[in-house]
C-alpha cells in the first residue's frame, strides 16, 4: 500500500515537472512573422521593473519583433558563458562588467559594424566619442552603450562650515582637496573613526584627471610616471590613515551592504554618479551638499571624468542578430530620441548620445536638480577616459585594485605595487592575445 | 538491599541531583540557543523595519514601528507564490527520486558482497572529490545535447539516479543493522529485494527521513542549478526570487528579510512536526 | 539457525558452490546499484573525462581546446604563487573545521538526545541556520561581524575586549568563516541524532549495571556505536571543506589581500573570470588528488576506530 502511494506521488510529480517544463523553453523559435528575441540582463528589484517597462514599449512599437526579458540576479556572466558555449545564447545581453575585450577577442560576441548600414550608418558618429570608445575593440564596435555614468566629487557643505571652510568653494586642485579634507576627519582617542574626510580607495576613477594612460601601443604600461604619481598620492593617505580602521568603517556602508555613508554623514567627500542625487533627495532631503568635478593635480586634466556604464552586446550564435541590433539601437535611443529623452531620466541615466541630452525632455530632467547638468556636460569632456578595453580587462582591474590596497595598507611601496601588477597583467595579456588558441 | 532510611536518603539526593542536572541542561541549552538564534532574531527584526532604520547605530532590536507591510509588499513584488510552487515541485520530486534511488543503491553497497563492490564504492566517493566548477561546462553541454536546458529536467532527473552523499550516509546506517537479521532472512529464502524492503527500510527510517529532509532543503535553497538551467522567469525558484531584492545600487533589505523569513517558515514547521521520525526509538531486541 | 542439510549457514556458504554464489551476488549487486551506475555513466563520466582532457589543453570556452601537454600543471606548481596561497587557505580552513565541527556536532547531538522538555524546540533552533537561504545568512553575518557596529564586537566591548577586524582583517577572515560554518553545524547534528537512535538500549542498561558513569557510557558505548556516522561526517567534512567556496564568493571575493582566496574560489576565477578553463581544470584535478589522498588516509585509520554493529 505504501509503495503504491509512493508511486502515485512519483507519477504526479513527474507529470507536474513535465507540465511546467513544457511552458518554458530555452530557445525561442519564430512563430509566424514575429521574430522572438531573448534578452537577458542583470537588473533586479525596482530597476528590473523599470527596464521591463521599456521593453514593453519596444514590443508595442515593433509588431514584428517580440522581446522576452529575463532578469538574471546573479552569476549572470557564468550563465551567459555556458549559454554561448553551448550554442544557445540569448539574442541580447546588457553587460556592465569589464568583459568587452575578453568577449570580443574570443569571438564570443558579434561586431556591430555589419549592422550599421542603411538608416543605422550614422550610429557611430551619433554617439558620444567616449561611448564609442567604451564599446570598441580593435577598431570595431562590439558594445552599444545604453546608459552611461560619469563621476564627480560630492561634498558636505555643513561639514565644511563647521570646519571653517567656505562651503561655496569646493577644492579645485588636489592640494586643496588634501588640505580641506584633513580638517574633516573625526577620529576618537582610541583610533576609531567616526567620520572620513576623504579617502582615495578607488584608483582607476582618478586616472583621467591625473592623465594616467595604463595601456599604450598594444601593451600595458602600468608603472609609467603619471601612474606612479597617482599611486604616491594614495600612499600619502595610506600613511596618515590606518587602512584597517578605514576599511572597517566603510565596510558597513558600501554598495554590497547598502546604506550610504555620504547620506548618513559618515563621509565629508564622496565620489559618485548622478544616481546619488535622488538618493540624497529621498533619504536626506535636508542635507546641504555640493558637487564639483574631480580636482586635478598640476598638469592634470581639469573637468574630466572616468566613464563606465551599461552596454548591450549580441552574443555569437544569436539566431536573429539583425533584429537584436534593432532592439539595442532602439534602447540606446537612436531612431527614437524623443522616447529616450523621456525614459532615460527614469533611471537617472546619461544617454549614449549628446543628441538625446540636448532634447527638451531631457533638459527638463536636467533642470530638476542644479547638478544634473554638470554630470551630463562632463560626458563630452576631451579629458574623459575609460578602462582600457583588452582581453585582460578583468584581470587588470583586479590586480590594479590589489596594488592600490597594498599601497593604502602600507604593505608595498607604489613602485613595488605597480611594477608587480604590470608584470602580472602584461603576462596575462600576452597569453590572452594568443587566443583563439 | 539498603535499609529504608538509607534508601530514602539516596532517593532524595538522587532527586536533587536530577533537578540540578535538569536545570544545568536547560541553562546550557538556552544559552547556546541564544547564540544560534541571534542571527535569526536579527533577521526577523529587520524584516519588520523600513529600510531607513536598518543600518543605524546603535542597532535597534525592536522595530519602531512594526512595519508589517514589508511582508505583503515583498511577497507581491516578486511572484512569490509562483516561485513557491516551483520550488515545492523541485523539492518534492527530488526527494522522491533521491529516496527511491539512494536507498536501493546504498543497500547494494552495504549488504551485498561481490568482488568489484569496493572499487565501485570508492569510485562513487571519488565523484564527489572533483570541484563542480570544473564540471559545469561539460555538464551543461551534455544537457544541451539532450535538449533539457531551459527546463527543470537537469535539476530533477539526476536525483533519480542516486546522490553520492546520501548513498554513503545510508550505507553507513545499513551497515549498522545486524548481519544476523539479514542472514536469517536469507536462510528463510527471502529475495534480496524483500529483505531490503521489509527488513532494512523500516529499521532505517530515521536515516531515510534525514535524507529526505536534507534533499528537500538542498532543493529549497539551491541557487546555482536553477540560475544556470532555467531560462524563464515563471520557472524561477525562491532562492532566485530572493536575489531579486539585491540591487547593485542599493537593495531592499526589509523585503529581502521578510521574503527570507517567509521562505524559511514552511521548512521550520515541517521540521518541527516531523521530529518524531528522526528520533523514534528503535528496539533491535527481539529478533526472532 | 540451520540450513536444510544441517550445516551452519556461513560454513555452508563457503563450501557450497562458491562460484554460483558469487555470480548470483554479483548479478544482484549490480542490479541494486544500477540506478547510480547508470546515472554515473550517463551524467558523470563525460564531464569527468572532459575536465581531465581540458586540464591538458589551453581552452577558453569559446574556441576549440588546443593541446598543451603538462603546461598547465607546471605553471601551477612553479609559477603561480596564488596556487599555494589558495591551497594554504583551504588547508587552514579544513584542518580547523573538520575536527572542531565533529566534536561540536557530537556534543550538541548528545545534548539534544537527552530527554529534556521542549527538545523539539531546541532541535529546531540548532537546525535553523542550515535552513536559512545563503543570501540572507551571508548578509546577516556581514552585519554581525562588522568591526565597528556589529553585534559581536559590541558584545565584546561590553567586557572590555577590543574586537578584531573580522572580515576585514587578513588574520581574522578565515576564523570568521570557520565560525560561520560552525553555526551551520545543525546538519551534522541531525545525522548524529539519527545515528544515536540506533544505539541499542540494552547496551546502556548493561553498562549501568556495571556501574558505569555517564562519561564511561559515552566513551565505551555511544561513540563506538555511532562511529560509522562519525566516520561519514569526517569524510564528508573533509571533502566539503576542501571545496569551500560559496561564502567566500558571496562575502569577501577572496579578500582582504587574498587571505580568503580559497582554492575553489581561485579555480572559479580562473575558469569564469579569466577564461582559463584548461588551467582551472588542472587545478580541479590537483585538488581531486589531494582530497583522494586525505580520504584514503582516513579510510586506512578507520579499521581501528570504526565499528559496525551490524557486522563484526
Amino acid at each position: 500500500m505504501k509503495i503504491l502511494s509512493k508511486l502515485f506521488i512519483v507519477i504526479t510529480s513527474i507529470a507536474l515537472a513535465f507540465s511546467t517544463t513544457a511552458c518554458g523553453t530555452g530557445s525561442q523559435k519564430s512563430s509566424g512573422h514575429v521574430v522572438q528575441l531573448v534578452y537577458w540582463n542583470m537588473w533586479t528589484s525596482t530597476w528590473e521593473t523599470l527596464v521591463g517597462k521599456l521593453v514593453d514599449q519596444f514590443n508595442a512599437a515593433h509588431p514584428n519583433i517580440h522581446v522576452t526579458m529575463l532578469s538574471v540576479p546573479s552569476n549572470a556572466d557564468t550563465k551567459l558563458l555556458t549559454a554561448i558555449a553551448s550554442g544557445d545564447p540569448p539574442d541580447v545581453f546588457t553587460e556592465w562588467n569589464p568583459t568587452l575585450g575578453e568577449y570580443a577577442q574570443r569571438d564570443a560576441i558579434l561586431p556591430l559594424d555589419q549592422f550599421m548600414v542603411g538608416k543605422y550608418s550614422g550610429l557611430k558618429d551619433w554617439l558620444y566619442p567616449i561611448v564609442n570608445k567604451y564599446g570598441s575593440y580593435n577598431g570595431k564596435l562590439y558594445g552599444l552603450g545604453m546608459s552611461m555614468n560619469t563621476f564627480m566629487l560630492f561634498y558636505n557643505k555643513e561639514m565644511f562650515q563647521q570646519a571653517g571652510l567656505d562651503p561655496n568653494k569646493p577644492p579645485k586642485t588636489i592640494a586643496q582637496l588634501d588640505a580641506d579634507q584633513s580638517k574633516l576627519w573625526k577620529i576618537d582617542s582610541q583610533g576609531t573613526i567616526h567620520r572620513i574626510g576623504f579617502y582615495p580607495s578607488w584608483y582607476e576613477v582618478w586616472a583621467p584627471t591625473w592623465n594616467v594612460k595604463m595601456y599604450q601601443g598594444g601593451k600595458y604600461d602600468m608603472n609609467n610616471s603619471n601612474a606612479l604619481k597617482l599611486m604616491d598620492w594614495l600612499n600619502w593617505y595610506g600613511k596618515q590613515y590606518p587602512a584597517t580602521q578605514v576599511n572597517a568603517f566603510t565596510s558597513n556602508f558600501g554598495n554590497a551592504t547598502a546604506g550610504d555613508p555620504f547620506v548618513g554623514g559618515e563621509e565629508a567627500f564622496q565620489i559618485n554618479g548622478m544616481w546619488e542625487l535622488p538618493t540624497i533627495t529621498q533619504y536626506a532631503p535636508h542635507l546641504k551638499y555640493g558637487v564639483t568635478p574631480l580636482p586635478a593635480p598640476p598638469g592634470g586634466q581639469n573637468n574630466s571624468t572616468w566613464v563606465n556604464g551599461n552596454f548591450n552586446i549580441i552574443p555569437k550564435f544569436s539566431k536573429h542578430p539583425k533584429e537584436a541590433f534593432e532592439f539595442i539601437a532602439w534602447m540606446a535611443g537612436y531612431d527614437n530620441q524623443q522616447w529616450a529623452a523621456k525614459s532615460l531620466p527614469l533611471g537617472g541615466w546619461i544617454p549614449a548620445s549628446p543628441k538625446i541630452a540636448e532634447l527638451p525632455a531631457y533638459q527638463q530632467f536636467l533642470d530638476g536638480n542644479p547638478y544634473r547638468k554638470e554630470f551630463a556636460a562632463i560626458m563630452n569632456s576631451p579629458g574623459d577616459d575609460i578602462t582600457p578595453i583588452t582581453p585582460a580587462q578583468q584581470f587588470y582591474e583586479t590586480k590594479l585594485g590589489d596594488a592600490a590596497s597594498s599601497v593604502l595598507e602600507q604593505k608595498k611601496s607604489p613602485a613595488q605595487a605597480l611594477s608587480g601588477a604590470q608584470k602580472e597583467v602584461q603576462d596575462e595579456y600576452s597569453t590572452d592575445m594568443k587566443s583563439p588558441y | 538491599m539498603s535499609t529504608p532510611t538509607a534508601l530514602s536518603v539516596r532517593t532524595r539526593t538522587h532527586r536533587r541531583k536530577t533537578i540540578l542536572q535538569s536545570i544545568f541542561k536547560h541553562f546550557f541549552l538556552i544559552v547556546c540557543s541564544v547564540a544560534f538564534l541571534i542571527p535569526f532574531i536579527w533577521m526577523i527584526s529587520t524584516s519588520l523595519k523600513p529600510d531607513s532604520e536598518i543600518l543605524v547605530w546603535p542597532p535597534q532590536w525592536i522595530p519602531h514601528p512594526f512595519q508589517w507591510s514589508n511582508y505583503p509588499q515583498a511577497l507581491t513584488f516578486v511572484p512569490f507564490f509562483r516561485y513557491f510552487l516551483n520550488t515545492l515541485l523541485y523539492g518534492v520530486s527530488t526527494v522522491v527520486g533521491t529516496a527511491l534511488s539512494c536507498t536501493i543503491v546504498a543497500y547494494g553497497f552495504a549488504r551485498i558482497e561481490w568482488p568489484e563492490r569496493n572499487f565501485l564504492f570508492a569510485l562513487m566517493l571519488a565523484t564527489m572529490m572533483l570541484p563542480y566548477q570544473a564540471l559545469m561546462i561539460p555538464l551543461f553541454l551534455l544537457f544541451r545535447a539532450l535538449g533539457w536546458t531551459g527546463t527543470f529536467l537537469p535539476l530533477i532527473v539526476p536525483s533519480f539516479f542516486g546522490n553520492a552523499f546520501f548513498i554513503f550516509l545510508l550505507r553507513q546506517f545499513f551497515k549498522t543493522i545486524p548481519q544476523a537479521l539479514v542472514d536469517a532472512a536469507r536462510i528463510d529464502g527471502c529475495s534480496e529485494f524483500r529483505i531490503f524492503a521489509q527488513i532494512i527500510l523500516p529499521l532505517a527510517k530515521p536515516a531515510i527521513a534525514t535524507v529526505a529532509l536534507f534533499q528537500f532543503i538542498n532543493a529549497w535553497n539551491d541557487f546555482l542549478g536553477p540560475i544556470i538551467y532555467l531560462n524563464s522567469q515563471s520557472m524561477y525558484t525562491i532562492s532566485l526570487g530572493l536575489q531579486d531584492f539585491l540591487g547593485s545600487y542599493g537593495s531592499q533589505w526589509g523585503y529581502l528579510m521578510a521574503a527570507s523569513v517567509t521562505a524559511t517558515l514552511p521548512i521550520i514547521i515541517l521540521f518541527f512536526f516531523t521530529q518524531k521520525t528522526f528520533i523514534q526509538g528503535i528496539t533491535l531486541t527481539g529478533i526472532k | 539457525m540451520a540450513t536444510s542439510n544441517g550445516l551452519d549457514p556461513s560454513v555452508a556458504a563457503q563450501h557450497k558452490e562458491p562460484s554460483r554464489m558469487s555470480r548470483r551476488n554479483r548479478w544482484i549487486g549490480y542490479l541494486f546499484i544500477a540506478p547510480w551506475l547508470v546515472g554515473f555513466l550517463v551524467f558523470g563520466l563525460y564531464p569527468f573525462l572532459a575536465s581531465l582532457f581540458y586540464s591538458f589543453t589551453s581552452y577558453d570556452i569559446f574556441t576549440p581546446a588546443r593541446w598543451f601537454g603538462l603546461h598547465n600543471y607546471t605553471h601551477l606548481f612553479a609559477h603561480d604563487p596564488l596556487f599555494w596561497t589558495s591551497l594554504w587557505n583551504t588547508l587552514y580552513y579544513t584542518i580547523f573545521m573538520v575536527p572542531i565541527g565533529a566534536v561540536i556536532g557530537i556534543i550538541i547531538a548528545l545534548i539534544l538526545n537527552m530527554k529534556v522538555k521542549g527538545m523539539a524546540g531546541y532541535r529546531t533552533i540548532y537546525y535553523l541556520p542550515t535552513i536559512l537561504p545563503m543570501v540572507a545568512s551571508s548578509i546577516l553575518w556581514i552585519w554581525l561581524f562588522n568591526p565597528s557596529f556589529g553585534i559581536i564586537n559590541s558584545l565584546l566591548r561590553l567586557v572590555h575586549i577590543h574586537g578584531p577586524g573580522w572580515l576585514f582583517d587578513p588574520n581574522w577572515v578565515k576564523p570568521s568563516m570557520i565560525i560561520m560554518s560552525l553555526w551551520g553545524v545543525g546538519g551534522t547534528v541531525i545525522i548524529y541524532l539519527a545515528g544515536l537512535q540506533d544505539v541499542p538500549q540494552e547496551l546502556y542498561e548493561s553498562a549501568d549495571l556495571d556501574g558505569a558513569k555517564w562519561y564511561h557510557k559515552i566513551r565505551y558505548v555511544t561513540l563506538p556505536m555511532i562511529s560509522p556516522v562519525i566516520f561519514f561526517n569526517v569524510i564528508m567534512g573533509l571533502i566539503g571543506s576542501f571545496q569551500y567556496f560559496t561564502q567566500a564568493f558571496v562575502m569577501t571575493q577572496g579578500g582582504p589581500d587574498n587571505s580568503s582566496l580559497f582554492y575553489a574560489l581561485y579555480l572559479y576565477q580562473q575558469a569564469f573570470q579569466y577564461f582559463h578553463m584548461g588551467y582551472a581544470s588542472a587545478m580541479a584535478w590537483v585538488l581531486f588528488v589531494i582530497i583522494l589522498l586525505a580520504t584514503l588516509l582516513v579510510f586506512r585509520t578507520s579499521a581501528k576506530w570504526v565499528y559496525y554493529g551490524g557486522e563484526r
